[in-house]
């Protein structure tokens, strides 16, 4: 029994850290009908500006987030406006296409300056515990599911409260119309990948302060976890993202503790696959743009 | 139908087009193989970009180009009167098993036939049978794995330990503490390497009266992780109640770089401390962990401490103070994948003086009857083309360098031990 | 292309093979004699060129008849498979684990292969191919992960630990091709596929394909089985795919299961035909003999910068003939307007 609380505890908020590192994959899905296969890189340049600045002058990673955030979205924001928006009415695999390269051009750049080595951002706290009842709570990782959740509603107050979030809504659902009503789209899908860029530098900066990363394995991993979440979130669906990630944690971790050997990732595959044929808008409420007009 | 006629007429032009290209820009290869001129070409496939890219490939990369380099310093390969300048011929595999095959089939086509092994298991199992069929001769510097030498294969000879022995002589190693564990729990990945090193090391655990907790086929079911994995949680969720003196992982850098990571984040605390096979002796795994690899012990195919010496290299600290300075590491935190490719390099070089000719079938002849006292060891091949000669070491980390503590008599300081306080 | 499906389902009469024959002229044989031309000519260069470069084209072959494959289900029916590596990755398994364990000779344990792909692709092309776009591609990737794990944990394959093909000596079932066997074994499978995505795109069932690409439920209307054309492409895809992992297995003697199912095998099935022209025969043809060449001269000449390289490559064709190379030279051949910034100008915000 404690063996189950344990692997439930630590599920939940490994979940919150998957979730956040979806949630942007997610919107940026929703919004622009993008599959951004960059995602997994954006959110390992973002660790290695956090790394950087902890390694050079000491800045803890939790400190570093604004400057990770500002960072990516300025990159993100010139990556859509200067490159993806080029082809962004091409049919969609080819923006997949695209930001494959990108994502091989960036990742290949980060491997010539940092190396191949596993990195992580040092702190004397992130894996301490607390223990209740024999129950071990990791800080580094409660505090990075804590940060999922102050983002993943600023993100959905953002949307519902303001003129930039409603703007983003509705190009996201009619492109032609949004435009019409004098909404300038180019700069809309620019923030939007832009906070989406920002929201996987943050992700990443948690995934190197309470685990690994380098340029090889990572990326493609939290890129594969970010399609997965948002499949079973439901696109653009913020409150999904998370709850997507917190399913997937929760059941590696759990179906790690049950089944032998690597079976467990089987079985994740296999519940994908029967999730989408009996709910292909995700397991959680409807995609937020199952209504969008195509333009 | 008439454009698709033109369509397919344009499409014959363009891959004869294209064919001829690469032909032609493939002629190039030029200098001569094999021995018959004056220099003598070492062949390798090596990784310089994907997974091993700027990494470990770039160890091996190192640890040959430092041996090529020294046996031209010093004039060369002499045999027959002559001396013969080396020539290293490289090509990137993308850490891919299948392109280093690809590249050493294309070595054999240019008349490069002796080959230095690319980095790891993966690459090198899968050379080695073309190596074989092309009567190429390949010394395995980086491919540890015992399955590299079941297949009676005649021209492989690895000059590093194999797998079998990466756990057991951490399980000799902390039988020779004090105080010594009563019992360990053993993480494996799920590659044929780390099960194999993980299954031996179970044997000789149970030999020495240790008992592997939560049970002794543990690391085939429960505690064994996806290869690569970033998360080993649910393995030691399932030793968290057991309590073990020693946690032992049988993997890579990633994940033994979580196992350490996450066991704090889990309240999993071993009584004495965590022991790794591959991770620990490379400088990453410091960089990775800072202060939390303090006191994790791991095995290594080579210390600077072994009192072998060769006229190449000299003794083992002069090539690590030599290799170091040339490529910039500290003399704390060296990369041993160098050593083991040096090594290999050097074991060619050997043969080669020996049989007086770089004909590949004399120089495997030669190097199956090699016996030779190097820095790296005493190299010598059993029928299978292992080094079984050579034993492993065990060092610890301290104050962030590697410090060697078994076998005792290399020891330069003691274990501090129990690791954990 | 509407009118070609207007054709094709009204052509009521169907062609025997014998017609077919008797109204062969040299004008419309063009395509098949260029065909036999290229075969004739890759052959006799087998002789010609420089020797070192003999296994570098048959990996480009491989790709060619990939990239064909994926474009079956990809291309020609619109339904984007991330996961066509799965069968790459079960033909290579079913011959190791027969040439293995039972000591088959390849040429049985070949049609078994294919038969598993087949099989495989009907078991989850039902179900899966309901789902349209990213979910499809999701599911099939999911499939492919999925496939691998559980390929990782049994114990008849060897599991994490790879698996050997006998080759050697008395012990070998069948012997060992050697580089001109397998030259000649990939050319055959490239060219191969080529003839069978020529064939189905002018056939009934290409253009049933076409239709269910363009607009499914209008192809249902018009009396297409909309489910059996999915189901069946995806079946000839997944056959070509088992047959080129087969191969590909006998060539590599031993393997892991991370090798046989890297889903880069997938992107780059994907990539080859998106660049070279989605939805054509020619397109998957020139996508991965250009890209394969391209990739294996930058992985030779560059070295370390190699991929990146690569990478910029790939979105720099993108941006610019985001329609595919052969499409848009078709395209500006027709119209005479040559210039990529009409491409830009095309898909760009």
């Amino acid at each position: 029994m404690t063996e189950f609380l344990q692997a439930a505890a630590y599920g939940l908020v490994q979940g919150g850290l998957l979730g956040l590192v979806a949630v942007g994959f997610s919107l940026v899905w929703g919004v622009m009908n993008v599959v951004n296969f960059s995602h997994g890189a954006l959110a390992v340049m973002g660790a290695y500006i956090a790394w950087l600045l902890n390694i050079h002058f000491g800045i803890d990673p939790f400190v570093a987030i604004p400057i990770v955030a500002v960072s990516l979205f300025v990159f993100g924001y010139i990556l859509q406006r200067g490159v993806i928006n080029l082809v962004i009415n091409a049919p969609i695999f080819l923006t997949l296409l695209l930001t494959f390269g990108l994502s091989l051009v960036i990742l290949n750049t980060l491997q010539l300056l940092f190396k191949a080595d596993d990195r992580t951002i040092d702190t004397t706290y992130a894996s301490q515990s607390f223990a209740i009842a024999s129950v071990n709570v990791p800080y580094g990782r409660l505090a990075a599911c804590g940060l999922a959740i102050i983002f993943t509603l600023a993100l959905a107050i953002l949307m519902s409260r303001t003129r930039l979030g409603h703007a983003i809504g509705a190009t996201g659902m009619d492109r032609g119309a949004a435009r019409l009503m004098g909404i300038n789209a180019r700069h809309i899908y620019a923030v939007t990948f832009g906070i989406a860029a920002a929201l996987a530098g943050i992700a990443g900066t948690m995934i190197g302060t309470v685990g690994s990363f380098n340029p090889t394995t990572t990326p493609g991993q939290l890129t594969l976890d970010a399609f997965v979440i948002s499949v079973l979130g439901g696109l653009g669906n913020m409150y999904g993202a998370l709850a997507g990630g917190i399913l997937l944690g929760l059941a590696e971790s759990i179906g790690g503790l049950i089944l032998t050997g690597t079976w467990v990732n089987a079985i994740a595959m296999a519940v994908l696959i029967i999730t989408l044929i009996i709910r292909p808008s995700g397991l959680i409420g409807k995609a937020l743009y199952s209504g969008r007009v195509e333009v | 139908m008439i454009n698709r006629a033109s369509k397919l007429a344009t499409l014959g032009a363009c891959a004869v087009c294209a064919a001829m290209a690469v032909a032609a820009c493939g002629g190039g290869g030029g200098s001569s193989g094999g021995g018959t001129g004056s220099t003598i070409t070492f062949a390798a496939p090596v990784s310089q970009t994907g997974a091993f890219g700027q990494a470990e490939g770039l160890y091996t990369l190192q640890g040959y180009k430092f041996c090529v380099q020294t046996i031209n310093d010093k004039g060369g390969i002499s045999f027959g009167g002559q001396s013969h300048k080396v020539n290293l011929v490289t090509q990137d595999d993308q850490s891919t098993a299948a392109t280093s095959a690809q590249i050493v089939d294309q070595y054999n086509d240019s008349g490069y036939k002796l080959i230095l092994s690319p980095y790891g298991s993966g690459g090198t199992t899968a050379v080695a049978p073309v190596v074989e069929r092309n009567g190429q001769v390949m010394v395995d510097s980086n491919g540890a794995d015992t399955a590299i030498f079941t297949h009676g294969y005649k021209n492989t000879f690895g000059v590093l330990s194999p797998s079998s022995t990466y756990v057991t002589s951490i399980i000799d190693a902390l039988a020779a503490l004090n105080p010594a564990p009563k019992t360990v729990a053993v993480i494996a990945a799920s590659d044929g390497f780390s099960q194999h090193a993980a299954e031996q090391g179970v044997k000789e655990a149970q030999a020495k009266g240790i008992s592997v907790l939560p049970s002794a086929t543990a690391y085939t079911s429960a505690t064994k992780v996806t290869a690569n994995t970033t998360d080993v949680s649910s393995a030691l969720i399932a030793i968290k109640g057991t309590q073990p003196d020693v946690i032992i992982i049988s993997a890579h850098l990633n994940e033994a770089v979580a196992a350490v990571k996450q066991a704090s984040e889990l309240g999993v605390k071993p009584k004495l401390g965590f022991a790794a096979t591959v991770a620990p002796p490379t400088p990453a795994f410091i960089s990775a962990l800072g202060n939390a690899s303090e006191g994790v012990l791991g095995s290594t195919q080579w210390v600077p401490e072994i009192s072998g010496s060769d006229s190449l290299f000299g003794s083992a600290k002069d090539f690590l103070t030599n290799f170091t300075n040339t490529y910039g590491w500290s003399s704390n935190q060296y990369p041993y994948q160098a050593a083991d490719a040096a090594a290999a390099c050097e074991a060619l070089d050997l043969a080669i003086t020996k049989a007086g000719s770089a004909d590949p079938s004399k120089v495997r002849d030669t190097l199956a009857a090699l016996k030779a006292d190097t820095f790296y060891g005493h190299i010598e091949f059993d029928s299978t083309g292992m080094n079984t000669n050579k034993p492993m070491y065990v060092v610890q980390i301290q104050k962030a360098a590697f410090v060697t503590i078994y076998p005792k008599n290399l020891a330069t300081k003691s274990a501090v031990w129990p690791a954990i306080s | 292309m509407s009118t070609d499906v207007l054709h094709g389902s009204t052509a009521r009469r169907r062609e025997s093979f014998a017609d077919w024959v008797r109204t062969r002229t040299l004008a419309n044989s063009w395509p098949a004699l260029a065909g036999i031309a290229v075969v004739i000519a890759m052959l006799g260069l087998q002789q010609l060129i420089e020797p070192g470069t003999q296994r570098l084209l048959t990996t480009v072959f491989m790709f060619v008849a990939l990239a064909q494959a994926w474009n079956i289900i990809g291309g020609f029916t619109g339904y984007a498979s991330f996961g066509q590596v799965a069968f790459f990755g079960l033909g290579a398994y079913t011959v190791a684990v027969l040439m293995n364990s039972l000591h088959t000779s390849f040429w049985v344990a070949l049609p078994i292969a294919i038969l598993a792909g087949v099989l495989f692709a009907v078991l989850i092309g039902i179900p899966l191919l309901r789902l349209r776009g990213h979910y499809f591609a999701i599911a099939t990737l999911g499939a492919a992960e999925g496939l691998r794990e559980v390929i990782n944990n049994m114990t008849i394959t060897g599991g994490g630990a790879g698996i050997t093909i006998p080759t050697f000596g008395d012990n070998a079932p069948t012997p060992y091709f050697g580089k001109e066997g397998f030259y000649l074994a990939f050319l055959i499978l490239a060219a191969l596929s080529v003839a069978i995505s020529a064939v189905l795109a002018r056939s009934r069932f290409g253009y049933a394909m076409v239709g269910v690409h363009q607009d499914e439920d209008a192809a249902g209307a018009v009396g297409i089985n909309t489910t059996f054309v999915k189901v069946a492409a995806f079946a000839v895809s997944g056959a070509i795919v088992g047959a080129v992992g087969a191969f590909y297995a006998f060539q590599q003697i031993e393997f892991y299961p991370t090798d046989v199912f890297d889903a880069s095998f997938t992107v780059l099935m994907v990539i080859m035909v998106v660049i070279g022209g989605s939805g054509t025969v020619l397109g998957p043809l020139v996508g991965a003999v250009g890209l394969e060449l391209l990739s294996q001269f930058l992985r030779i000449e560059v070295g370390t910068l190699n991929q990146l390289i690569f990478g910029a490559i790939i979105v720099l064709v993108v941006v610019f003939f985001p329609q595919g190379v052969v499409v848009y030279a078709r395209e500006a051949w027709r119209s005479r307007r040559f210039s990529v910034l009409d491409n830009i100008r095309r898909y760009r915000l």
